[in-house]
């Protein structure tokens, strides 16, 4: 600016002798020169030329003027500067751009590839589809079915995984069933396994969260293939998407691997429900149809919806334990026996389900346990993951109530009221909150976790029963060593890595001498009911200084399990059964809080 | 799992009711016979309940197993363990007396649980770690599936492995009587300390 100053001084100098015939001239360039000044403020180079071209329009004769070389560096030096400015910011934009277009690129790649892996999937379930119709026709009409394009799907490049008619229909055909287990997991990881899982899963945990998701992978599971008129009652209305219908297809999932008497089949079901795997679920599905149309009979669970009392007589229940009567047990289940119902149905649905199989599960005569889709739905995951992460229901089939204790299996669950929180007991020793509102971001959107929000350690041994206090500020948890504790309930919207906090733990109660498997509070009376493998009926009563009230004793067996009945304001129902026969025992609790049996 | 011929079938259950002592009295299964997908935890708990002093046998992968498998089971068998003596050491450690988590002298460890590392006292980096661990292992992100692991996430393994070894550490220098204790009845650290090696590399202490 300076150099540029001092050029324009020059010519004004140079102006100044040049007497009148300049002196206009001068006086006229002065204002154009005022300008120039300002705008040399800015940029000096542009103003030089323009007061250069200028000056040489009005004084041609002045061949004194020079350009000044300062003047003309400076020119050519901002010129060049204004220049690379502009260029970077195209190099800039262009690189952008560049940029969206390989994203945009990738995306449509992946779409594409997601589209030939669907129509591939389409094209292995229209084939087994087929197969099992024939199969079906032959076995029923003994003849041949006619089918156009009985061909399996081409594919490029991956192997066609058939189901050997025959094999399924022998007994006990382990090895090739391990074998084309394989060879489906050797495909599944070829179209892309874990994605698809993470995909699954995370619509399953959307949908239970009841988060809308817009892509309705279930509703594959929704059409099975009609064998016979007993299965026609399973076919839930495809359109109905709500958190049930997943639970309902885990449940019949669950339900047929258990009920059939094919052990290999279970196991491909059971390894395949944790695949979510539809196309085999599908297979399983049509087979069972095939096999023993008595055995199809499945606990029908179209009824399980919002409302946890409509778990009802609608149960068909297993051939062989007709003599069982199911309908008091499960029409007796009603989350909200005491309380309000929860706010959102499916908790409601899935603690009464969970208590309806256990049940079932624990009918004499049946050998059989049935997972717990409370386990199974909570457990997402390998391991499930709690939620999302835990568990899955896979083990739990064949394995039992989350015997397998996978960090947090949810051997126990109990729904909070008011607020969309879970607390899940487990056999490694921890119970763990979860909050179903916070999901885990995660970058990825197809995988949606959820993550348990406090952990609440003091159990030595696995936790075997858990209860809530009325108002859900406490819960009750029982364990394999003998002892309930009572927990202060955090809220759920702590950081799931704060300090500790001392107070959650509010104490413990000792008395029973052996596992506690059974809890239940009564909020009305704020009295704590457990009973344990030591034989004993304990009444807790939570507040006093000495809370053990009562302790009753079974003569004969045990009570293992009870299944808690209706709490009314009079007393409470613990059912049980130990494996002589049933009981029911009913604790009424008169005016002078003794509790009479009947 | 009840097979159509009658032939005879392990229910690996603990029906409602059976007493402490009678937990997990089921006949072992061989591991080839295992059928189910939680093989390899199922034969990590089976190998220690048979002795858990046996620590080769129980670190030993089956020949077909795969490695990152097997280290990941055994990751949360280890991890299910500790909780154990993180119970016991909630009464014992506390922030006003441990109020750092330490080893030795020389190193103080930050909690990594944080979203950035915070010097969190000995009770709470115990608790959020293994919290933080069970997260982890069962995320969907990392471990979708327990039957096969994948590579990015194996790397995962040795550092909650580094992590969780830092309370042992803790405990052996600072609670002595409880580690003790719980070491006895587990037998867990020397075990484990193998199999971190072997996990890790190095493992300090």
């Amino acid at each position: 600016m300076g150099v540029g100053g001092s050029g324009f001084q020059k010519r004004r100098r140079s102006c100044g002798p040049a007497g009148v015939r300049g002196g206009n001239g001068c006086h006229g360039m002065r204002l154009p020169r005022m300008d120039e000044t300002s705008s040399q403020n800015q940029l000096a180079g542009s103003g030089s030329p323009a007061g250069v071209a200028n000056r040489q329009n009005l004084e041609e004769p002045n061949q004194r003027i020079q350009y000044s070389i300062p003047g003309i560096l400076h020119f050519i030096q901002h010129e060049w500067a204004r220049f690379e400015m502009e260029r970077s910011q195209w190099e800039l934009e262009r690189a952008e751009l560049q940029a969206k277009i390989a994203f945009l690129n990738g995306e449509r790649k992946g779409q594409e590839n997601l589209k030939n892996d669907l129509v591939r999937r389409i094209k292995m379930l229209e084939y087994a589809l087929k197969q099992e119709r024939a199969k079906y026709h032959k076995l029923k009409y003994g003849t041949e079915l006619v089918q156009g394009d009985m061909n399996p799907p081409v594919e490029e490049g991956g192997e066609e995984v058939r189901v050997d008619p025959d094999a399924i229909l022998s007994t006990n055909t382990n090895v090739s069933w391990k074998q084309s287990r394989h060879l489906l997991r050797q495909y599944l990881q070829e179209i892309g396994y874990t994605d698809t899982i993470i995909d699954l899963r995370s619509n399953r945990v959307r949908s239970l969260l009841g988060i809308s998701s817009g892509e309705n992978e279930e509703n594959h599971n929704s059409t099975p293939a009609v064998n016979g008129s007993d299965t026609t009652k399973r076919q839930p209305d495809p359109n109905r998407w709500n958190p049930q219908s997943t639970l309902e297809a885990q449940i019949r999932d669950a339900e047929k691997a258990v009920i059939d008497n094919f052990a290999f089949l279970r196991s491909e079901g059971m390894e395949m429900d944790e695949d979510d795997d539809e196309e085999d679920a599908e297979e399983e599905e049509d087979v069972h149809g095939l096999k023993s149309p008595k055995a199809v009979k499945t606990l029908d669970v179209d009824d399980v919806d919002g409302e946890p009392v409509e778990l009802d007589h609608e149960f068909p229940f297993l051939p062989d334990v007709e003599d069982n009567p199911p309908p008091l047990r499960f029409g007796s289940f009603h989350l909200s026996d005491d309380t309000a119902p929860c706010e959102q149905g499916w908790e409601g649905v899935v603690k009464s389900a969970y208590r309806s199989f256990c049940q079932c599960s624990h009918s004499p005569g049946s050998p059989r346990f049935i997972v717990s889709p409370a386990a199974g739905v909570m457990g997402f995951g390998p391991a499930r993951r709690g939620y999302g992460g835990p568990g899955g229901e896979d083990d739990a089939l064949v394995e039992g109530l989350g015997e397998l204790a996978q960090l947090t299996v949810n051997n126990e669950a109990d729904a909070s009221y008011d607020e969309p929180t879970l607390i899940t007991a487990s056999e490694d020793a921890t119970l763990k909150l979860w909050n179903l509102q916070k999901t885990v971001p995660a970058k990825k959107s197809a995988s949606l976790d959820v993550e348990p929000v406090y952990t609440f350690r003091g159990h030595l041994g696995p936790v075997l029963c858990l209860a809530m206090s009325g108002d859900g500020e406490k819960c009750y948890s029982g364990g394999i060593d003998g002892t309930i504790r009572i927990w202060n309930i955090p809220s759920s919207n702590i950081d799931p890595y704060d300090s500790y906090e001392p107070s959650v733990v509010a104490g413990s109660l000792s008395g029973h001498t052996d596992a506690v498997w059974g809890l239940t509070f009564n909020p009305q009376r704020q009295h704590l009911i457990s009973c344990a493998a030591d034989s004993t009926v304990r009444l807790w009563s939570a507040d006093t200084r000495s809370p053990l009230l009562y302790t009753y004793s079974v003569e004969r067996g045990r009570p293992p399990f009870s299944g808690w009945g209706n709490t009314d304001t009079k007393g409470c129902e613990p059912l049980w059964q130990n494996p002589e026969m049933e009981m029911k025992v009913k604790l009424a609790q008169g005016c002078s809080g003794q509790p009479e049996l009947s | 799992m009840k097979m159509a011929d009658q032939t005879v079938v392990v229910l690996r259950r603990n029906r409602p009711g059976t007493k402490a002592e009678n937990f997990y009295r089921w006949c072992d299964e061989a591991y080839e016979e295992m059928d189910s997908t939680l093989v390899v935890q199922q034969y990590i708990q089976q190998t220690i309940r048979l002795d858990h002093n046996n620590i080769d046998t129980i670190l030993n992968a089956p020949e077909t197993q795969d490695e990152g498998v097997w280290k990941y089971e055994h990751l949360r068998q280890f991890c299910m363990e500790l909780n154990g003596l993180a119970v016991r050491l909630q009464g014992e450690c506390q922030p006003s007396t441990c109020t750092q988590m330490t080893a030795t002298e020389q190193w103080i460890f930050l909690c990594a649980a944080h979203k950035t590392p915070k010097e969190c006292p000995a009770i709470d980096y115990t608790r959020h770690t293994l919290d933080g661990a069970a997260c982890l292992l069962n995320s969907n992100k990392y471990f979708p599936s327990r039957v096969s692991i994948k590579e990015s996430s194996v790397a995962k393994l040795g550092s909650v492995c580094r992590r969780v070894y830092r309370i042992f550490s803790h405990a052996y220098f600072h609670h002595r009587q409880i580690f003790d204790e719980f070491e006895r009845m587990k037998r867990i650290r020397s075990e484990r300390s193998r199999c971190g090696n072997s996990t890790v590399g190095e493992v300090p202490v």
